[in-house]
């Protein structure tokens, strides 16, 4: 362990090795959060069913892989996402150079995330597993969506029927969905 | 900056997690940050606007509410720079319907 107190925000500061301390509990911790602004507990959403689970049936490299991020991830000329329950996503072409990715986000230090976008939507890494045969290919629409949507109706109804509709019509082996 | 070989690790080792688990769940895989004593208190940002090194800003808003540092939100789009913002300008509603799902159409006026 080193003695810096810097906030981790680069994926290049971490090892590997087994974790030293266990994951956070958000859920606990956003409540004492809250209750210290004088809020009322955070209503998180409760999902009664567990998740259907598909198995994949074939192995990675011949697996297409596609790419989701609620990271606030535009492309330069695209309108940008706006912070207050934006439910609409950007689809980002497969091969946009990292360098005309974009960020904004309301709920998180993009600083890091500005200077390599594959902090949190990890393209390039993806294109480079393509490339070697690490999987077959990048699915070549990605989806850029803000995070962060208080309202679980509206993420529900819009936002997951918007990415619904684009991994039905890409038909990944694979999604790759990255929260922030 | 960036580290790829690192990304592309745990980039494998997820991928890979997904088709060995036969069941929905956690796959814990073997990284952990340098210094892990953020977890201690992972929220701290929101309350130690020190702590974050670019805050995300949101045009006409004001950065912070009592001891409460996040950004207020807001409806406009925002952009990480000015020059995002022309750029989207200069970019037809055509064009940007097609990568840009659920987005109104700009007002005539």
């Amino acid at each position: 362990m080193s003695n810096t107190t810097e906030t981790p925000g680069t994926i290049g500061e971490v090892l590997a090795g087994l974790s030293a301390l266990p994951a956070p509990d958000y859920i606990a911790e956003t409540k004492k959060l809250y209750g210290g602004l004088g809020y009322p507990d955070y209503a998180w959403a409760e999902r009664s069913e567990t998740p259907a689970f598909v198995p994949v049936d074939k192995p990675l490299s011949e697996c297409t892989v596609m790419l989701i991020g609620s990271g606030g991830i535009y492309v330069r000329g695209q309108v940008a996402l706006h912070t207050k329950d934006d439910t609409s996503i950007r689809l980002i072409p497969a091969e946009t150079p990292s360098a005309d990715l974009r960020i904004n986000h309301f709920a998180y230090d993009w600083t890091d995330a500005s200077q390599d976008p594959n902090c949190v939507f990890p393209l390039d890494r993806l294109r480079d597993l393509a490339e070697d045969g690490t999987i077959a290919a990048v699915a070549p629409q990605a989806v850029g969506f803000m995070g962060g949507i208080y309202s679980t109706r509206r993420l529900m109804a819009e936002t997951a029927e918007h990415i619904l509709a684009q991994v039905k019509a890409q038909e990944p082996d694979l999604v790759l969905l990255v929260p922030v | 900056m960036a580290d790829a070989p690192t990304q592309r690790s745990i980039l494998v080792d997820a991928l890979q997690a997904a088709l060995t688990m036969t069941e929905p769940g956690l796959t814990q895989l073997p990284y952990r940050w340098i210094d892990d004593d953020w977890k201690q208190d992972p929220l701290s940002w929101t309350r130690q606007g020190q702590d974050a090194k670019h805050s995300p800003t949101v045009e006409g808003t004001s950065a912070s509410t009592g001891g409460d540092t996040r950004t207020p939100r807001n409806d406009q789009p925002t952009y990480q720079s000015e020059a995002d913002r022309e750029a989207a300008l200069a970019t037809s509603f055509e064009q940007q319907c097609m990568v840009c799902i659920g987005l109104p159409e700009p007002d005539e006026n």
